[in-house]
């Protein structure tokens, strides 16, 4: 099981930049997440990000913290596009799924 | 029998992930179903994150994690330093007291707001 923590950026060409996250996202891996949607942010000041978490194994609420962050940046335009189920069973714990677009089931 | 995990903070922090897996591996040998083993890692991660928020220069902490045939109990203290105004800090965030209220079945909070007792039953 991969376990350390990796964000990448890929810009589309409607505007809209996809991040895709692996492995555990907690508050020591949270800078890096910060990071690499700062810099997306930055760089291409997307009107969308569309976040993948499929493959985060693990995440906290200090990641959750980066999303909710994130979300603002992009005045409310942070979708999450995928989770795995331990991402989906946080972000329905904390409340916040409907913030980020997503049901209160996880489709498989 | 009694399994006692002793993380020190700030000082292991750098482990955190080492010492969150070791402790899910020791609660699966234990014959703990994975369900309550994914809610302890939450619980110890959410409790870390909290005590780092308080942490001060030349402040540490000690968070431990004591586990029996019924119970998995995570405990934070301060050693050696008496429990003073100066740990008087807001929790960490909101959604992180929630995470544990939601995933324990019982929690001690005192009243500086610092997590100090937190019971999982096994």
């Amino acid at each position: 099981m991969t376990t350390e923590f990796t964000a990448r950026a890929t810009p589309s060409g409607d505007g809209t930049v996809t991040v895709t996250a692996s492995g555990e996202l907690d508050m020591t891996s949270a800078p890096e997440l910060i990071t690499v949607l700062r810099e997306a942010i930055r760089a291409h000041g997307p009107s969308r990000v569309d976040l993948d978490l499929t493959a985060v194994t693990f995440m906290d609420s200090t990641g959750l913290q980066v999303l909710v962050a994130a979300n603002n940046d992009v005045g409310g335009g942070l979708q999450i596009t995928g989770t795995s189920p331990a991402v989906h069973r946080l972000l329905r714990l904390t409340g916040v799924l409907e913030e980020f677009g997503l049901p209160q089931e996880r489709s498989a | 029998m009694d399994l006692r995990l002793t993380v020190d903070l700030p000082r292991d922090l750098d482990r955190m992930n080492a010492l969150r897996h070791a402790l899910d591996g020791a609660l699966a040998g234990l014959g703990v179903a994975e369900q309550a083993r994914t809610d302890i890692a939450l619980i110890v991660n959410e409790t870390w994150a909290n005590v780092i928020a308080h942490v001060r220069v030349g402040v540490t902490f000690q968070v431990q994690a004591i586990v029996d045939e019924e119970q998995c109990v995570i405990e934070v203290t301060h050693p050696g330093e008496p429990v003073t105004d100066k740990f008087n800090a807001p929790i960490a965030s909101a959604h992180s007291l929630r995470v544990v209220q939601s995933l324990a079945d019982h929690v001690d909070v005192d009243g500086d707001g610092l997590l100090v007792k937190v019971t999982k039953l096994l």
